[in-house]
């Protein structure tokens, strides 16, 4: 009951200046949320900091997780209630590709936010290939096709082609395989048999942890990668890389990050799932309202070492506005992360679908489905 | 898996509350977005929800209808 009294007392006071809210009866109060250390949880810190889950009788504890399936082995086996998901890992769970679960989405968390960075030494190589605009600065978006040459450099040398993303359903394994087959070059295929990905491949894939990717690169085990951010600004701040495009130039608006529950939950604690969906839209509206007026504060939010612990300028870049691409291109992309516009937040089934369907397209379903899947 | 129910009834009541716009809400949505046109994704290939083997299909590069891969190679 005590969780009731606190929510009375704020509602109280917003009522003065609003409709009467309405108070859910919490099946349960007390909550553990995952999620990973991306700028795309912001939903998650907002809601907790601007006081939305308290707003709602919710006592919440966010928890940073290693990687992505840690994240998802929580939630499946309860430790978490529900975690900051890649979209890719309620459809796969649930059709059984990795851990078979039935997990649900309430919720799309943003659009947008990933980038695909490349080595420095990949890009020197990568710049005589791609055609300049008057002012001398490469012409975007970047095909990769400016890579081939590279790539078939490295082979003709015995030397393999090595690239990171952070999941085998990652919205970035599917985009980096986006851009590389867009280019011409193969990103390799699964079997049931062989779930490596890298059958008959000319760019080899493998996964690592979003916050480990650039000093990945750097070591040299990788010569590029696909991750949200503030992993690719941090390679330009660090020196260490140059991003090439952003997902918002690979496909305009594209469905990312989802709130994931278990349909246990959903089914035990209904009205406590309508409650964090409340206080998670708030955060969205909260993110993107008056022209992402709020974003600095969201900023310094996420910067703190509870949530991305990364130095607030990093963050800054993405989250304001703007992208850097080679050290002092800064080129404008407004909606590089999406949190509520172009109802950003609905989960829709087609964003679904296409994932399947880059399930499919890669064979990680080793069959057709038809278009209903 | 996508519980669009849960996300607008929430949002509803959000609403009711004053602290959300009704506008903001894609209330009649079939759950299908309108299709990508093709000057918005890299290689120009439009995306359908309603139509993703055609999309699939029109793919250079990635498995195609019945193929399979089997060992190190795709077939079909």
């Amino acid at each position: 009951m005590k969780t009731f009294f606190t929510g009375l007392a704020v509602a109280a006071s917003f009522a003065a200046t609003s409709a009467s809210a309405e108070f859910l009866d919490l099946e349960k109060d007390e909550l553990t949320i995952g999620f990973i250390k991306l700028t795309d949880m912001a939903p998650l810190a907002v809601a907790y900091e601007q006081g939305y889950f308290l707003d709602e009788g919710l006592f919440v504890t966010l928890e940073a997780q290693a990687n992505w399936k840690v994240l998802l082995d929580g939630v499946i086996d309860g430790q978490l209630d529900g975690a900051h998901m890649l979209a890719g890992q309620p459809l796969a769970a649930t059709i059984g590709f990795g851990t078979e679960a039935h997990i649900i989405t309430p919720f799309s968390m943003d659009l947008n936010g990933n980038g695909i960075t490349v080595s420095n030494e990949v890009w020197e190589k990568m710049k005589p290939n791609i055609p300049k605009m008057d002012d001398g600065r490469p012409q975007h978006p970047i095909s990769a096709e400016a890579l081939v040459p590279v790539v078939e450099q490295f082979a003709s040398e015995g030397k393999p082609f090595n690239m990171g993303m952070v999941f085998p359903v990652s919205t970035h394994n599917y985009e980096l395989r986006y851009w590389l087959a867009a280019g011409g070059l193969e990103p390799g295929y699964y079997s049931p048999e062989n779930v490596s990905g890298q059958i008959g491949a000319d760019v080899f894939l493998s996964v690592t942890p979003p916050p480990q990717m650039p000093a990945t690169l750097e070591a040299g085990t990788i010569h590029g990668y696909c991750v949200g951010e503030p992993w690719n600004q941090q390679a330009v701040f660090k020196g260490i890389g140059v991003p090439v495009i952003t997902d918002y130039q690979l496909w305009k608006n594209n469905p990312e990050k989802v709130f994931g529950i278990t349909n246990e939950f959903a089914e035990q604690y209904p009205n406590t799932t309508l409650a964090v969906t409340k206080a998670l839209i708030r955060a969205a509206i909260w993110l993107d309202e008056n022209d992402n007026a709020n974003r600095p504060e969201a900023v310094e939010i996420l910067a703190r070492a509870e949530y991305v612990g990364v130095d607030a300028e990093v963050i800054a870049n993405s989250m304001t506005g703007f992208f850097e691409f080679e050290k002092g291109d800064r080129r404008d992309i407004p909606d590089f992360n999406v949190f509520f516009r172009y109802n950003a937040t609905y989960p829709f089934y087609s964003d679904a679908i296409w994932y399947l369907t880059q399930v499919r397209r890669w064979g990680q379903i080793p069959e057709a489905k038809d278009d209903q899947w | 898996m996508h519980k669009s129910e849960i996300y607008l009834k929430a949002a509803r009541l959000l609403v009711d509350e004053g602290m959300a716009n009704e506008a903001d809400f894609p209330w009649d949505s079939d759950g299908y977005k309108a299709a990508t046109p093709s000057e918005d994704i890299i290689d120009g290939i439009p995306y359908d929800g309603r139509a993703p083997n055609a999309c699939l299909e029109s793919l250079p590069i990635g498995l195609k209808a019945e193929q399979v891969v089997v060992g190190n190679e795709v077939q079909g």
